[in-house]
């Protein structure tokens, strides 16, 4: 691989793979680092929805713990469907084996169990919490990316002016960047972020041409 | 840097700029502090005949004289469509009896309905006349 993966977020489905068999142990780490930093809390927030007397937060700890093992991603793979929802499948079933074994500890039966039904709720949740991690991971790999390059002045000048709205002419020169080019310092950055997203956005089965389409259901999931 | 957690919402709408579809841009401003009080004092203003105002007068009155320029808003937010909707629907209903588009009464509806999905209950009634007038739901 040509750059460490630590420099950049997850980035292709496909990379995946790659690493999770042939990586080396810093590079699983890293990779192993950034997908539960994107689903871990929203695999909390869907288990933690069925209501269940468990520690969920244990059931979700030991699923991220095997998310490179390889049999786990080429079965994914197989399954052909987007990652976080063959993510949810395994955290369902593991919470089923979970509370099966806490029965059977227990002296009861687990004949009534037949399945955990997911709910509107627990999917909601879970989306809900998906978008909100994803844009962050993806917003924090950029920053840690433009620093390591010697340029977090750009991404402060992107948080000042497209997220709190300042004008190009009073927040680029106190950032040594001049106001002709801060628009396309602003460009560069958003264009990162962008590139991070679609490496996850290829695991979830979003197509390019889908792909600003899927920005703007992730933006609405966040809506009230 | 602002050590707070960035906001994930303004991020996503960073990222698509000037792509934002019309229906995000309504769902963004109505969560806006005023945008109640917004709209009433557009409508407020309509009846009055020769008195209507560009709403970016009335705009400029109550956010300053750089017009529809919201500080707290993302840019792109600021000066497309979203604070513009309402009153652009309001005015084109004052002036011509109906609600003129380029964009087609299919493309809008969405927009409308999200619009009043999400309007607060006090101008829920004046907007649902509104679009009843503007054909466009």
């Amino acid at each position: 691989m040509k750059s460490p993966v630590s420099d950049a977020f997850p980035p292709s489905a496909r990379s995946w793979l790659a690493v999770a068999r042939d990586g080396s142990p810093q590079q699983r780490r890293d990779l192993s680092a950034s997908l539960t930093a994107i689903y871990r809390e929203p695999l909390v927030r869907y288990l933690q929805a069925f209501g269940v007397r468990l520690e969920v937060e244990d059931v979700v700890q030991d699923l991220c713990a095997r998310i490179l093992d390889p049999s786990f991603l080429d079965e994914w793979q197989r399954s052909e469907r987007p990652f976080r929802l063959w993510l949810r499948t395994a955290a369902r079933f593991e919470l089923m084996n979970r509370i099966r074994k806490e029965r059977r500890r227990m002296g009861a039966g687990d004949g009534a169990l037949a399945d955990l039904a997911e709910s509107d709720n627990a999917q909601t949740a879970f989306e809900r919490s998906y978008a909100a991690s994803l844009i962050r991971t993806a917003s924090d790999a950029t920053q840690r990316v433009l620093e390591s390059q010697g340029r977090g002045h750009e991404w402060t000048l992107f948080i000042e002016h497209s997220l709190q709205g300042k004008p190009y002419a009073e927040c680029a020169p106190p950032l040594g960047i001049p106001v002709d080019a801060a628009r396309h310092a602003t460009a560069r950055v958003r264009g990162l972020m962008l590139d991070a997203l679609r490496g996850v956005l290829s695991a979830e089965q979003v197509a390019e041409a889908d792909f600003e389409r899927e920005l703007m259901a992730l933006l609405s999931r966040l809506q009230p | 840097m602002n050590d707070r957690p960035l906001d994930a919402v303004q991020l996503y709408a960073a990222l698509l700029g000037e792509r934002l579809s019309a229906d995000a841009l309504v769902r963004q401003w109505l969560d806006g502090a005023d945008a109640v009080d917004f709209v009433q004092d557009v409508l407020g203003r309509l009846p009055q005949p020769g008195g209507v105002e560009p709403f970016e007068r009335i705009d400029a009155e109550r956010h300053g004289p750089e017009g529809p320029v919201r500080a707290d808003w993302p840019p792109r937010m600021r000066v497309a469509g979203t604070v513009r909707y309402v009153a652009m629907v309001a005015l084109a209903l004052h002036e011509h009896g109906a609600w003129r588009s380029s964009r087609s009464a299919q493309e809008l509806a969405p927009v409308a309905k999200a619009l009043l999905l999400r309007a607060p209950d006090a101008w829920r009634a004046p907007l649902e006349a509104l679009c009843r007038r503007a054909q466009v739901v």
